[in-house]
């Protein structure tokens, strides 16, 4: 019969994930029959790891931008007309901060 | 120098009626300002339990899931440059968060999986310290190229930098073992469930104790986000309340101009106008502080663990020492440090040992649940972090200054309370070793198992 996946113990002692832990149970013993789980390995783990970490890299650089005045401020918010400063002319100046 | 900023109009103080128009115009943009940079989220918070429970089936394909995700995103990112008025540009925004559920999700679990064991924390560290590096290019793209191009062109371009993304994850899905469907037997497989049952049942698991380590991790590193979020927020208008005007302007120069937006806009909240020079400085030295603290907090966190060897309670260890450090040096930071200068040095040292517990936690997190689990673990730890971390962190601290303190320093001195309690929650579990799950959940993982449509025994039979 399948054995019921271990939970990894503290310290090390059977820890399913961390590798650096001595595992007591053979690797299908931590799978579910029908394989639901199970230790990958990748032909190329420097290459899964750079395109994973440049993949961050783009995901947050779009968050930032976002947030940017560049995109946010003075791009959307001047082309959809959403920003007070097309109330009256005289809000240009407002707009800016004091110097 | 000068910039944008969103201030009161005063386009006629003499006409009260023409003020409260321009007053409630005002609170809508700047609403609208801040709805822009944190409507991903709502897509993020929905789709990533879903995106976790279809990954932990035994029909998953989880490279194939997250090429179906990356896809989501350059079309709702290319959408976001087509888009026709500011309510479809935020329903784009709204999908760009759906598609980068599936990467939150099952990213560190790859990860985790293909680093050599003595370099897990390391390897998860470097995935981390992408995400400062990334907002940091944020600006700097938002700022550059958004500028020379146009804003809609910027999004365009961000879709066609995803697609070689796109096509190593199919092409991985195909040929590499981490993207092949694992043998099931049809007969075995869930039917009829939501696909978000499996994050419900971990939930439920998690909230009756039996993943007491994920849970007290998952509360510190809530507790760790929702201080940073606040910080991040409200620290440019603490340091220049409790320092007055300073003038180290030429730290960055004219950065500020493109990155000081971030804060304002996140929360929605106004920010009153202070003097350009101050408060330009300020920006530019949290922005500088955050980011490099950031960067070689997480790297240091991950090299640390896996020098010290990679276990549970080692990082238990070190996230309850390092947010102890924290909490004592950013306290001495507010409440006794009356130079700027000396504030930021200070503060960066704290800063550093907050961002030290970023790579071990996350490392905990995947390492505290079942193999199966560790999608649903992440992406359930990614929710609470934000609804209970930095979504309400800087209201809450906005409250207690207005309403409270009336003071800057009281007010950030409080928010250490966060980061104690986070080093108290990593303190418990390592005193609660050996006592983590498995206690007695036979029932639970009996409806696991018919969720995933897996029989589940015990190791014994």
């Amino acid at each position: 019969m399948p054995v019921r996946p271990r939970m990894p113990q503290l310290d090390g002692v059977s820890s399913a994930s961390s590798g650096n832990h001595t595992n007591t149970m053979p690797t299908e013993a931590l799978l579910p029959r029908g394989g639901a789980v199970g230790p990958r390995s990748h032909r190329d783990p420097f290459a899964l790891l750079a395109m994973f970490s440049l993949l961050n890299v783009l995901i947050y650089l779009d968050r930032g931008a976002i947030s940017s005045n560049g995109i946010n401020a003075d791009g959307v918010v001047k082309d959809f007309d959403v920003s007070v400063r097309s109330i009256s002319p005289d809000d240009r100046s407002n707009g800016r901060t004091n110097e | 120098m000068c910039r944008y900023a969103p201030s009161l109009p005063t386009i006629d103080r003499t006409d009260g009626r023409t003020n409260d128009l321009t007053r409630l115009q005002y609170k809508n943009q700047v609403v609208r300002d801040g709805l822009l940079p944190s409507a991903f989220m709502i897509g993020l918070l929905v789709s990533s339990p879903i995106f976790a429970s279809l990954a932990s089936s035994p029909n998953r394909n989880e490279m194939r899931l997250i090429g179906y995700g990356l896809v989501c995103w350059a079309i709702a990112v290319l959408g976001c440059a087509l888009s026709l008025g500011f309510w479809s540009l935020l329903l784009c925004r709204m999908a760009v968060g759906v598609g980068e559920a599936s990467f939150v999700a099952l990213a560190s679990p790859f990860i985790d999986d293909v680093a050599p064991p003595d370099r897990k924390t390391l390897w998860l560290a470097v995935f981390y310290a992408c995400i400062p590096v990334g907002y940091a290019f944020g600006f700097f793209y938002g700022g550059t190229v958004a500028v020379a191009v146009g804003w809609r062109a910027a999004f365009a371009i961000e879709g066609v930098m995803m697609l070689p993304f796109i096509a190593y994850a199919f092409l991985s899905a195909r040929g590499d073992p981490c993207g092949e469907i694992r043998d099931t037997n049809p007969s075995e497989t869930p039917g009829g469930d939501y696909p978000w049952s499996l994050s419900l049942v971990f939930l439920k698991d998690t909230l009756r104790g039996r993943h007491r380590t994920y849970l007290l991790v998952t509360l510190a590193l809530t507790c760790y986000t929702g201080v940073i979020g606040s910080y991040a927020y409200f620290g440019p208008q603490a340091a220049k309340s409790m320092f007055g005007v300073v003038c180290i302007a030429s730290l960055v120069g004219c950065l500020a101009e493109r990155d000081s937006h971030a804060h304002s806009t996140l929360y929605a909240l106004p920010r009153p106008r202070p003097t350009l020079q101050s408060s330009e400085t300020t920006d530019i030295a949290f922005s500088v502080m955050t980011v490099t603290t950031g960067i070689f907090g997480t790297f240091a966190g991950g090299f640390v663990l896996d020098l010290v060897g990679n276990s549970v309670r080692n990082g238990m260890l070190l996230g309850a020492g390092a947010m102890a450090a924290a909490a004592v040096v950013i306290l001495v930071a507010f409440l006794s440090v009356s130079s700027f200068l000396v504030f930021c040095v200070v503060f960066s040292v704290g800063e550093f040992s907050l961002f030290f517990v970023q790579a071990p936690s996350n490392a905990l997190i995947l390492w505290s649940v079942p193999r199966e689990s560790r999608a649903i673990a992440v992406s359930l730890g990614v929710v609470c972090q934000h609804v209970l971390g930095d979504v309400p962190g800087p209201p809450v601290m906005g409250l207690v200054q207005e309403h409270l303190t009336h003071n800057w320093r009281a007010t950030m001195s409080l928010a250490v309370v966060f980061i104690a309690l986070g080093s108290f929650c990593y303190g418990l579990g390592v005193s609660q070793d050996g006592e983590d799950e498995d206690g007695g959940s036979e029932d639970r993982d009996e409806e696991r198992a018919r969720l995933v449509g897996v029989p589940v025994v015990s190791a014994s039979s």
